[in-house]
């Protein structure tokens, strides 16, 4: 499967070929901890246990709480 | 009256009569809310400001109302004063104090919340607030070149039910912030505002700005089934958790609980000053970092307060 993913820290686009189940496990993969980051599937917030399907797109934005 | 005239051209006599009714609190005196509280109080809206800061040197390059003269001042009565000049026609009131759940009732009156906020803790407690006492919140926050707002109306989609796990690992004073996010941001808070105080339709999803793409982005929400709050559970708000910060009797020492990646915090801290100490510790200016806690060496508890939420985070 591949998965389209955004990672706003750094600008940076990837396209991961394989099978990946979930958001957490694409977290894992990438290194990322998952309290630090909102997640959206196909344009729409999700939660870290959603599942990803071949064709999705990940966007993994920081959790901002500057003011 | 002849002052609202551009504006009432837009909106109709009947917005902008709603307007000048309307009472916004704003909470947090910073970028975002040195802005929306300037661009509100021209449009008509009394406002409630609270903030527990002082002006210093580095708020300059972003927090517009502010001025050298301002340093060391107060952040709330400089704002109200400034904005007393602006607009003398509206009601403008301001606290300076570190909002908590044990005074937070002073913005009942408020028609709508305006969170411009620098911590997450006070951000949840907001939240509840608004949802109990069914008070719309728009939430505005930004950091480096991105920002984010999104509208939390009572019965919909809470702050808590996306971000009911999160940690911010990066603050303003660590990572920096351009002038023109927290302007942009603050610019689309204060619009959501108007929106939402006028009857008209305002923002359902969550809204990143991007300046390094100059890319507004809309991500759609859907509502938790199991978040806490809007089943009714008000954990900030009845105190409990509260508890996480101690102040050390008879000394100026104050402890918040609190995991931490020493070596994480020592690559970010080392950005803003001189770092010292050894594995078991870090030694920052007047704060000291343990694996499970922060102690901060401060005058008062709002100082301390600032201090955690300027350099370590949520």
């Amino acid at each position: 499967m591949t998965i389209k993913v955004f990672i706003e820290r750094y600008n940076e686009t990837k396209v991961i070929e394989k099978n990946i189940k979930d958001i957490n496990s694409l977290l894992k993969e990438l290194s990322i901890n998952p309290e630090t980051v909102v997640t959206a599937r196909n344009n729409e917030l999700a939660t870290t246990d959603a599942k990803l399907k071949d064709g999705d797109e990940v966007r993994i934005l920081s959790v901002i709480s500057g003011g | 009256m002849e002052r609202y005239k551009r504006q009432e051209l837009f909106i109709g006599k009947n917005k902008q009569k709603r307007l000048n009714k309307s009472i916004v609190a704003v909470i947090g005196l910073g970028a975002l809310g040195s802005l929306v509280s300037e661009l509100l109080a021209r449009a008509g809206i009394n406002l409630t400001l609270i903030d527990r800061d002082v002006v210093e040197i580095t708020n300059l390059q972003r927090q517009v109302l502010f001025t050298e003269k301002d340093l060391g001042e107060l952040k709330a009565k400089c704002i109200k004063k400034h904005l007393a000049e602006i607009n003398s026609n509206i009601k403008i009131n301001s606290s300076a104090i570190d909002l908590n759940f044990n005074n937070i009732k002073l913005i009942r009156n408020a028609d709508l919340i305006l969170d411009c906020t620098d911590n997450l803790e006070t951000r949840f407690l907001l939240n509840e607030f608004a949802l109990k006492n069914k008070i719309p919140m728009v939430y505005g926050a930004a950091i480096r070149d991105k920002g984010t707002v999104m509208n939390i109306i009572p019965g919909k989609v809470c702050f808590n039910c996306i971000f009911n796990k999160s940690s911010s690992n990066e603050t303003c004073d660590t990572s920096g912030v351009l002038n023109t996010i927290t302007s942009l941001t603050a610019s689309i808070q204060a619009n959501e505002a108007i929106k939402i105080l006028t009857n008209q339709d305002y923002e359902t999803g969550l809204i990143r700005i991007d300046l390094s793409n100059n890319s507004i982005t809309r991500l759609g929400l859907k509502k938790n089934p199991n978040c806490s709050v809007c089943n009714g559970i008000y954990e900030y708000l009845n105190g409990k958790k509260d508890k996480d910060f101690i102040k050390f009797c008879g000394s100026n020492n104050f402890q918040f609980r609190r995991k931490n990646n020493l070596e994480e915090l020592k690559k970010r801290l080392s950005k803003a000053g001189k770092i010292t100490g050894s594995r078991e510790f870090i030694k920052f200016d007047n704060i000291i970092i343990f694996k499970d806690r922060v102690m901060i060496k401060a005058d008062n508890e709002n100082e301390a307060r600032s201090l955690y939420s300027k350099y370590i985070g949520d």
